[in-house]
This record gives structure tokens, sequence and C-alpha cells, in this order.
């Protein structure tokens, strides 16, 4: 018999492992050049297109160009490029968490509910006036979609945390959260005034032209807290993709970390959706697209999910302005249109198992 | 060297009770330590108990230990196959839990050599989800190594492997536990490999121990009967050794 210890020929590891992390290192710095770029062209387009050198000219040395072109650069696009940017990276590290956390390629704020529910609070402001909570009037959309996408969340985290309920059954749920608030939204929408009904259907359709310098910081500040959470915890998230069992030999405590990751994730979810709408695709391909990249160790996932879902919704800015000239295209509606074909590249190209 | 034993301990499930009363005497480290028994008999709920993954109640006595709880490992019988992981990775996953980002070359050396020692260095850049059953099963052996535990608890290691291998894995695992003095516990459904490779047997039956103690003292045509309810013999085989012989089913 041949002694195990016996050492056998084959690939010195450590020299591999260095060769694929400095791959990902690349990856990772590609997209985030890829990133700048298109947010310098998403700032470029508009009613009236600017060269891009110009753009530059007014990021980086603003006291040099017109106040014409700093007001329409600063005021007027960034906080658009940079809402597109902040909403698509909140989406995208929400799914991949939620894919992570409840083991399932089907979960993000879409496929959970949380989105639909959002919707919902949204209508309930638009067609009926009701502010679920009545404080700052103005802004009652906003709030009643944030309260109505943190209330689904909360549902799916308390859901998961009760005996006997397993991963597959969070999934049902949020599958049933989906058909129940598209349901009461129908009825709404039934109910609603022409004019009511419009509003809706914009704002389910998911819009970036209403984007401040505000929602920006929120959006923005919302992800600075998440992402050092994630990534404290990036050993541990990537170890529960071995399954409950095998992370908790680990010496991982399962539950907290779940209830942890649920929480922040769901405020990563709720906030954006509040203020631009429905935004489907992202945070279910987000993920995917950095899984297929960089694999599901979270020191790489977590960046790639944030970059993919920046870059993908940013692309998806651009192309929402050029696709008709003189008009923005609701960008919920060009997500899916503009992801989809990439995705499908990168499933019929990609030789390894992406889940 | 470390020695573990318990005293009275329980597992419950919400209000199932899954394991009551399991006394044990000393199990040394040094060697292995078979823990046998039906199927549902409550011989994964005693690994999850004694590494405190269940609560219940109990107490696990563990001496001359320099890692405390801590160096008790469970190693459950499967590893996740749906992870977009390589096995190098996954294994140093279970090294670097509770750690830093910042990967040593020190620990990528111990990864190399464990890999090496189970003789899958050459699965290291394989996707787990490209792997058999019995790959995976010596990846988690990997995962567990790596943490350099002092109590081992193998839940079925072999179910998945092929004769070869179980009898390397198992080897293996007898010698590295008395090179280092690491007390391991393995479920096994196989009574002739604990024969074959266990000092001591624990026998459980319906959440109890039912005979503890040297494997050739526990492991009688008795046992089987009343444990087993087969018909069975314990001979010695043509090389000396004592082997299970099953006649039938009763």
């Amino acid at each position: 018999m041949v002694a195990v210890t016996e050492t056998i020929a084959g690939p010195e590891g450590r020299g591999r492992y260095r060769a694929l992390v400095l791959r990902r290192l690349i990856l990772i710095f590609c997209l985030v050049a890829a990133l700048f770029a298109s947010i310098a062209v998403d700032m470029a387009l508009g009613p009236a297109n600017y060269p891009l050198s110009d753009v530059l000219t007014a990021l980086f040395r603003a006291d040099t160009v017109s106040d014409q072109l700093r007001v329409v650069i600063w005021d007027i696009r960034m906080p658009i490029a940079l809402m597109a940017v902040t909403v698509g990276a909140s989406l995208s590290v929400a799914g991949a968490q939620m894919q992570t956390i409840l083991a399932n390629p089907l979960a993000s704020p879409f496929t959970l509910g949380i989105s639909a529910a959002a919707s919902f609070g949204a209508a309930l402001g638009l067609v009926a006036g009701i502010a679920v909570f009545p404080v700052a009037v103005q802004y009652m959309v906003p709030i009643n979609a944030f309260l109505m996408a943190m209330l689904a969340a909360l549902f799916i985290h308390f859901a998961s945390t009760m005996r006997g309920v397993t991963v597959e059954t969070i999934v049902l749920l949020g599958i049933a959260l989906v058909f129940t608030f598209n349901a009461a939204l129908s009825l709404l929408e039934y109910l609603a005034s022409e004019q009511a009904l419009a509003a809706v259907v914009f704002w389910t359709m998911g819009s970036l032209t209403k984007a401040t310098w505000p929602k920006v910081w929120i959006t923005g500040a919302v992800l600075l807290f998440a992402l050092p959470l994630f990534a404290r915890h990036a050993w541990a998230l990537t170890a529960l993709r071995l399954g409950d069992d095998k992370a908790a030999s680990f010496g991982i405590n399962v539950r907290r970390l779940r209830l942890e990751a649920m929480l922040t994730v769901s405020l990563l979810a709720a906030i954006p959706v509040s203020f631009v709408g429905t935004i489907g695709f992202v945070g279910l391909v987000g993920p995917h697209i950095a899984r297929m990249l960089v694999g599901e160790d979270q020191r790489f996932f977590l960046p790639a999910s944030v970059l993919c879902g920046a870059l993908l919704l940013s692309v998806t800015s651009v192309v929402s302005k050029m696709l008709i000239p003189g008009a923005v295209l609701p960008i919920g509606v060009i997500t899916a249109l503009v992801g989809v074909p990439f995705f499908f590249v990168l499933i019929f190209t990609n030789r390894r198992r992406a889940w | 060297m470390v020695s573990l034993s318990l005293e009275k301990v329980g597992a419950n499930y919400g209000r199932r009770v899954v394991l009551t009363d399991v006394d044990t005497g000393v199990l040394r480290g040094g060697g292995l330590t078979a823990v046998i028994g039906p199927n549902a008999a409550g011989k994964s709920t005693l690994f999850k108990r004694i590494a405190g993954l269940t609560s219940g109640p109990g107490t696990v006595h563990l001496s001359n230990s320099a890692k405390g709880s801590q160096g008790i490992c469970y190693m459950p019988q499967d590893t996740g196959a749906n992870a977009v992981l390589t096995v190098y990775e996954s294994v140093l996953l279970s090294a670097k839990q509770g750690s830093s980002w910042k990967v040593k070359d020190a620990e990528l050396a111990e990864i190399d050599r464990v890999l090496a020692e189970l003789r899958i260095a050459d699965l290291a850049f394989r996707g787990l989800g490209e792997l058999s059953g019995g790959q995976r099963q010596l990846v988690s052996i990997a995962q567990a190594l790596v943490r350099k535990p002092e109590v081992l608890l193998m839940d079925e290691p072999t179910s998945a492997l092929d004769l070869f291998r179980q009898i390397e894995v198992l080897g293996f695992m007898k010698r590295l536990s008395a090179e280092a003095g690491m007390a391991v516990l393995i479920a096994l459904h196989d009574l002739n490999h604990a024969l074959r490779y266990c000092t001591d047997t624990i026998v459980i039956s319906g959440g109890s121990v039912v005979a503890s103690g040297a494997t050739s003292d526990v492991i009688t045509a008795d046992m089987l009967r009343a444990v087993y309810r087969v018909e069975a013999r314990v001979e010695a085989c043509s090389m000396g050794r004592p082997v299970v012989i099953v006649d039938e089913s009763l």
C-alpha cells in the first residue's frame, strides 16, 4: 500500500493561489476603471452632449470651465450618475448577501418581495395619499416605500429565525410576498385616478431623474455603513456557502451571523428602492456576474459585487439616454435589456460552475 | 496528551430529547475511538453536543488541552457542493476563520502540506462542485486537519470513499492521532474498520450508550444481535485479526 504521507508530484498550490489572487485583483481593478469611464460618459450625455475632455476638466479643474458647464456637470448630472452607482452597488451587495445567507441563487431584493412592498408603499402615497408614517408628508412616497420595504424585509428575517423554517421556505415566502404586494398594487392602480395611475406606473419603472445630492449621500452612507460589517465577516460569510453544519464546525455562530447580515441587507435594499423605485435586475444578476468573475471568497466577491452592480446601473443610465435621442427612458426598464445579453454571454462562455 | 470524558451528556432539539445520559470513560489522545450504532441512533448529535453546537444537560470534560473547547473540531458528513470555491480556497477558509484578510505564506504552506498528506494536491484548484462525494469527504478531512484540532469528531468520514481510500484514510488518521496525540472519535458503519483501526468503541442506540470500552470487548455477537438485530459472529481471520461475519438479519 502507498503511504498516505508520501507527497505526490503536483502543482505548487501556494504559487497558483497567489496567481489566482493577482488575477482577481486585476479583474477588480478593470471593473473600477470601467466604472470611472462609465460615470464620465454618463455625465457627458444629456440634452446637450459634451466632449469627455470638457467633463474631465469640469470635474478636476472646475474653476477653469464656464458656469453653465459646471452647474450642469456638478449639480444636475453628477447626482444622477452617482445615484446610479450607489443604487446599483447597494442592490447588488444586498442581492449577493441574500444569496449567501439564504443559500439560494434566486434571492434578491426583487424576488423576495422587498421591491414589491416598496412599490405598494409608494402607491399608497401616490394614489390614496396615505402616509404610513405621518411625519414629513412632503417625503411621503419615499418614506412609505422605505417602511413597507423594511416591513417585508423584517418579515422575511423573522420568518427565517423560526424553528423548522428552511431557506427554501424563505424563498417561497418571498415569492408569496411578491404576489401579495403586486395584487395589492394592482388593486390600487385599478382604483386610481388617471394622473395618480401615471405617477405609480412611472415610479414602479424606476428612475434616476429625481436624484439629488441628499439622496446620493444617504444611499452612499448606508453602503459605507454596510460594507465594513460584511468585510469584517468575510471569512464567515464565505463559510456559510459550505452549509450551516460546516460553518458551525468552523466556530461560526451561524444564527447570529445570519441575523446581522439580514438586518443590514434589509436596510441596504430598502433605501435605494425608496428613492429610485423598482429596479429589479441588478440585485439578482450583479452578484452572479461577480461570482462568475472572482468566485465566492467574500474578500473579492464583496468588492466585485459592489462594482458589478454599480457598473451595470451606470452603463444602463448611459444606454437609457442613448436609445431615443433627447429622451431619458426609465432605468428600471432598460436595466434588464442591457444586462441580460451580457449575462447570457457570461453564462454560455463560462466553463466553471456559477452556482 | 489531551483526554476527553463525558458525564451524563444529553441533547435536545426543541422539546425532542435526542440523547440522554451519555457517560464515557476517559478517551485519551493518541488513538481512534469508534462511535457505532444504527442509523438515527444519535451519533451525529453526540458529536455536535461535544463540539458545543447543540445544547443539553451534562458535562464534557477536557483535560491537558492547550486550546480548550476551541481545540474540539467537528467534521460534518459533507461539505457544500454549491459553493463557487476551489478546494484550496475552502481549506484556506477553514484555517482563516476569525483572523485577518491577509494570507501568510506559512498558512499556504500548511495547506499544501495537508493536501499532499491526503494525496489530493491534484484537486487543489478544482471547484467543489466538480468533485465526487468521496473527493469532497477528503476535502472535508483537510478542512478539519488544517485547524490542528486536539479532539477531532469525524462523522462518517469514509462513507463515500472507495475501499482503497477507506483503508488509506483510516490508516492515516490512526498514525496522525498517535503522532499528534490527538483524540479522534469516528462514527463508522463498517464494524470491521472499527475492529481494525480503533482501540476503543462506543455503541449508541436509541439516544443512549449501550456499551463502551476496548473495541474487541464491545463488538460481540450479543451486541450485534441486540443493537443491529443481526445474527453474526466475530472470528479471527487468516491473519489473526478479528472480523465480523454477518449470517442473517433477525
